[in-house]
């Protein structure tokens, strides 16, 4: 349900899509640069087994807590584990933690924020109540205790963050749908005989759409961290994972001797998020017909 | 040009402004939007610029203000204040003139006031920092203002917010604030486009009173030619940024020079004076016998609930015991003035709101209380049109698909077959079809008011419902959508029931009227009788209200402040009976007026 109105909007234009995504890469930088950082990311994370120069696991392929030097671009951690193979391999495990999340929180936020706004009565009074009480916890408060239901891991971790996400999109949707659907278009198509299905296919939600990319592209840089979070708690990704945020807890012991070991997965997460948010302005922007002419 | 500017011995005037260019300059063009625009104002003179919409009317006035947005670029010969050179003002300069001696007034009064603060806050605190009043002073001086614009028991306004006030009392408290610092000019950009006729009228006469009382000079921006002609002195005609035509009032309007004057006055619908331009009157002969529409008793009720339990204290009376027919190829016009209503009736019909009493019988049947399923064949039959084309268009959506949309959503094609309705459907309203993968925002208001008719047409309906369908059209994009309409309803027999609040534009269109007044029905008959010889008071008050676009018939104003009375009443109070009386064979009046009835009560 919720990729349908990209993949709707993206129908209705056969081959202006292509050209579009180049017009606004031609027109912002900032949006090449994102798409850049985010296919670099992907890449790693595709082939990793044919670009890391290591195994990500082994021990001992160098020397013990390296500074970065040739051979070992980022150094080695505690163990002789080459970095660079470990941020690789990582992001694997990372952007899938993001991905997967902001999917969970969309797709439920979506959902129960359309119908509450869009249905009113008790539906809106009973969903909308759920969401205060989610959002009256802190996020890390909510993904505490579903690691603690489920058991620590990475896929645990992740749904944690997704159900933690919830309201955010559910409140986000919640609003933006009430706008909406008081418009006069909407109510045009209820007077041509319209039901509330196709209204809301084909019309609410691709009218939606631009803003909850936005949101959700920002979302999946604040999933990727709340699971970083929850590694570095020990909750999520388990040893030897190299999930970054993992990676990121292991190295905290060697704050002051090894500062590398921080400083490389911290980057890499920084960058994705950087990516992510430039790439979902751009996304935007192509999404708005008043953008491409 | 005919303007002399200061030579010696003439005084010069407030303003002079000559060759004025106002561009958005790109790199390789200067992209003027105004061009060589020369006029001059002078104190105790309303000078109107006229123009329809993108004419640059409204950049000149920012110009005379310093408030252009960043990117323009001003150029002129002479723009001058008395003896400043308005272009070259610093900042500071500015914070001497703006507010203080030009100022001015916009369209929404509801959007310029701070809806947080009470109205006297507002103007009290205004005053004590730009003159360094102390509160009594200034609330003194405050309520002395509010008098001058005419706003009854203006000690009990002050302590009111924004929204407790009408439309026509909101942009009296806008033009009070306007003349806080006693201003040598004031500007008014479409100060009465907003409000009511009868609201507008009393507007344009307080802003004439003000001109005398205060010797200021008044630059009113309008498109709408029978405020000109009732109230300026001189009017600079505009025209896509080209400046057109200058001249007094009388001169334009007996004798106009330039095509595009000649052609804008001929646009103009005349209310009465038996000239309706264009072409006559829909020819098409309605026939009495089946009628299409039958509306019988409709009421609807909006209660207000607070306090504990959500119980209705108050209720609405938006649609009160409206009772009429539309026969086949008929077009009956529903006038009225905001909050009258009509849109609500429109809906009821449309079984898009409930109607809480009455029927609404269609092609015999009646069709209130259906469920969604049984409604969608009905719906075939009844389609709307509504205000603003922009709006009621999806604007991510490509204009051939909204326009195929219902052909799909009644089964009326299929495949290719819709794509060949949707192109004949263009041509019908004089649309190319290959616009129709464009988007909503590329094309101009009055192609997208088509494109609604073309929707609205596609599912081949019976009777259409506009909604102040024209009211948002510049005046020559206006007449040529209402001989669209005219023209589809001679090939096609359709009946339209036009919902309008502009009686010049019932006269072009409609063989019925209907007079709504607080949701009642307070006059129904044809065109030509209520019209000739309105017998409610308030269709009498509502046709003198038009301001007729001959400066020679200037209307004598009577200072009237009073507000249209309010249809919301206490949740016990009845409605009383309004027996409508024959006056012809087509022609009924209601027996009762609101207003004694909400004085009585």
């Amino acid at each position: 349900m919720t990729h349908f109105p990209l993949t709707s909007t993206l129908k209705s234009s056969p081959g202006t899509l292509g050209r579009s995504v180049l017009v606004a890469i031609y027109r912002k930088p900032t949006v090449f640069l994102g798409a850049l950082l985010i296919l670099a990311a992907l890449a790693a994370a595709l082939f990793a087994p044919y670009l890391a120069p290591y195994d990500p696991e082994a021990f001992a392929v160098g020397p013990v807590l390296s500074a970065p030097q040739p051979g070992y671009w980022f150094g080695t951690d505690e163990f002789g584990r080459d970095m660079v193979s470990r941020i690789i391999w990582g992001a694997r495990e990372t952007l899938l933690v993001g991905l997967l999340a902001v999917s969970i929180s969309l797709g439920f936020g979506l959902t129960f924020g359309l119908l509450a706004a869009y249905l009113g009565g008790w539906i809106e009074k009973l969903f909308m109540r759920m969401l205060d009480v989610l959002f009256s916890f802190t996020e890390i408060l909510i993904a505490l205790a579903c690691v603690a239901i489920l058991g620590p891991s990475l896929i645990n971790a992740t749904i944690a963050v997704g159900i933690a996400g919830i309201p955010v999109y559910g409140r986000m949707t919640y609003s933006l749908v009430l706008v909406e659907r008081n418009k006069p278009y909407i109510e045009s198509c209820r007077a041509m005989g319209a039901g509330h299905v196709r209204i809301i296919l084909r019309h609410l939600i691709p009218n939606i759409t631009p803003s909850l990319i936005v949101v959700g592209t920002i979302g999946i840089s604040t999933a990727i961290l709340a699971a970083s979070g929850l590694s570095f708690l020990g909750l999520g990704a388990q040893p030897p994972s190299s999930e970054w945020g993992a990676v990121l807890a292991g190295a905290r012991d060697y704050f002051s001797t090894a500062p590398w070991l921080l400083l490389f997965p911290g980057l890499a997460i920084t960058l994705v998020v950087l990516g992510f948010n430039l790439l979902g302005d751009g996304v935007r922007q192509m999404l708005d017909p008043k953008q491409n002419k | 040009m005919k303007h002399q500017f200061s030579t010696s011995g003439i005084k010069a005037p407030m303003i002079s402004c000559s060759g004025l260019h106002i561009g958005f300059p790109t790199e390789h063009t200067a992209n003027n939007v105004v061009r060589d625009l020369s006029f001059t104002i002078d104190r105790k003179e309303i000078v109107s610029i006229v123009g329809e919409s993108g004419s640059g009317k409204s950049l000149t006035s920012l110009a005379l203000l310093g408030l252009l947005p960043q990117q323009a670029r001003a150029s002129a010969d002479c723009l001058r204040f008395h003896d400043r050179d308005l272009l070259g003002q610093s900042y500071r300069d500015w914070q001497g003139i703006r507010g203080k001696r030009i100022s001015m007034i916009f369209q929404e009064p509801m959007t310029s006031l701070n809806p947080v603060l009470t109205i006297g806050r507002q103007m009290v605190e205004a005053l004590e920092w730009h003159e360094g009043l102390n509160r009594k002073d200034a609330t003194r001086k405050v309520l002395d203002i509010l008098d001058q614009v005419r706003i009854p028991a203006a000690s009990k306004r002050i302590k009111q917010y924004p929204h407790e006030l009408s439309g026509g009392m909101r942009q009296r408290v806008m033009i009070a604030q306007a003349l806080t610092c006693g201003p040598e000019l004031l500007i008014a950009d479409e100060p009465t486009t907003a409000l009511d006729v009868t609201v507008q009228s009393q507007i344009l006469g307080l802003l004439e009173q003000l001109r005398a009382d205060l010797d200021m000079g008044i630059l009113l921006i309008t498109h709408d030619m029978g405020v000109v002609a009732e109230t300026a002195d001189k009017v600079v005609v505009m025209n896509a940024g080209d400046h057109v035509e200058t001249g007094t009032v009388e001169q334009i309007f007996a004798h106009p020079e330039n095509a595009y004057t000649k052609r804008l006055l001929a646009s103009v619908p005349r209310l009465g004076s038996g000239v309706v331009p264009n072409s006559a009157r829909p020819e098409t002969s309605p026939q009495k016998d089946a009628p299409l529409l039958e509306v019988e008793h409709l009421q609807v009720r909006f209660d207000q609930r607070a306090g504990w339990g959500r119980k209705a204290r108050r209720r609405v009376h938006a649609v009160e015991d409206v009772s009429f027919r539309l026969g086949r190829g008929e077009t009956l016009a529903l006038v009225g003035e905001s909050g009258s209503g009509k849109s609500t009736l429109a809906r009821a019909i449309l079984s898009l709101i409930k109607p809480d009493g009455g029927t609404v019988r269609l092609k015999g049947r009646d069709i209130t209380g259906l469920n969604a399923r049984l409604m969608l064949k009905h719906r075939r039959v009844a389609q709307m049109i509504f205000q603003d084309p922009y709006a009621t268009l999806d604007p991510r959506m490509r204009v051939g698909d909204q326009v195929a949309e219902p052909i799909v959503l009644h089964g009326l094609a299929r495949g290719k077959a819709v794509a060949r309705r949707v192109q004949e459907l263009f041509e019908l309203v004089g649309l190319d079809p290959a616009w129709a993968r464009r988007h909503p925002h590329e094309f101009s208001g009055g192609q997208r008011q088509r494109i609604c008719i073309a929707r609205a047409l596609a599912v081949e309906p019976e009777l259409i419902i506009a909604d102040e369908a024209v009211s948002a059209l510049d005046v020559t994009v206006q007449a040529v959508i209402l001989d669209l309409l005219k023209d589809i309803q001679q090939k096609t027999g359709i009946s339209y029931l036009f919902i309008t609040h502009d009686l010049a534009v019932v006269e072009q269109i409609s063989h019925r009227v209907a007079v709504m007044y607080l949701g009642r029905l307070v006059e129904l008959g044809s065109t030509q009788s209520v019209l000739r010889s309105p017998s409610h008071r308030y269709t009498r008050s509502l046709l003198q209200a038009v301001p007729v676009a001959d400066p020679t018939r200037r209307p004598q104003r009577v200072q009237d402040t009073s507000d249209i009375p309010s249809p919301i009443h206490d949740a016990d109070w009845q409605p009383p009976a309004w027996p409508m009386r024959q006056l012809q064979p087509d022609h009924w009046v209601a027996e009762g007026d609101p207003l004694h009835e909400v004085v009585g009560s």
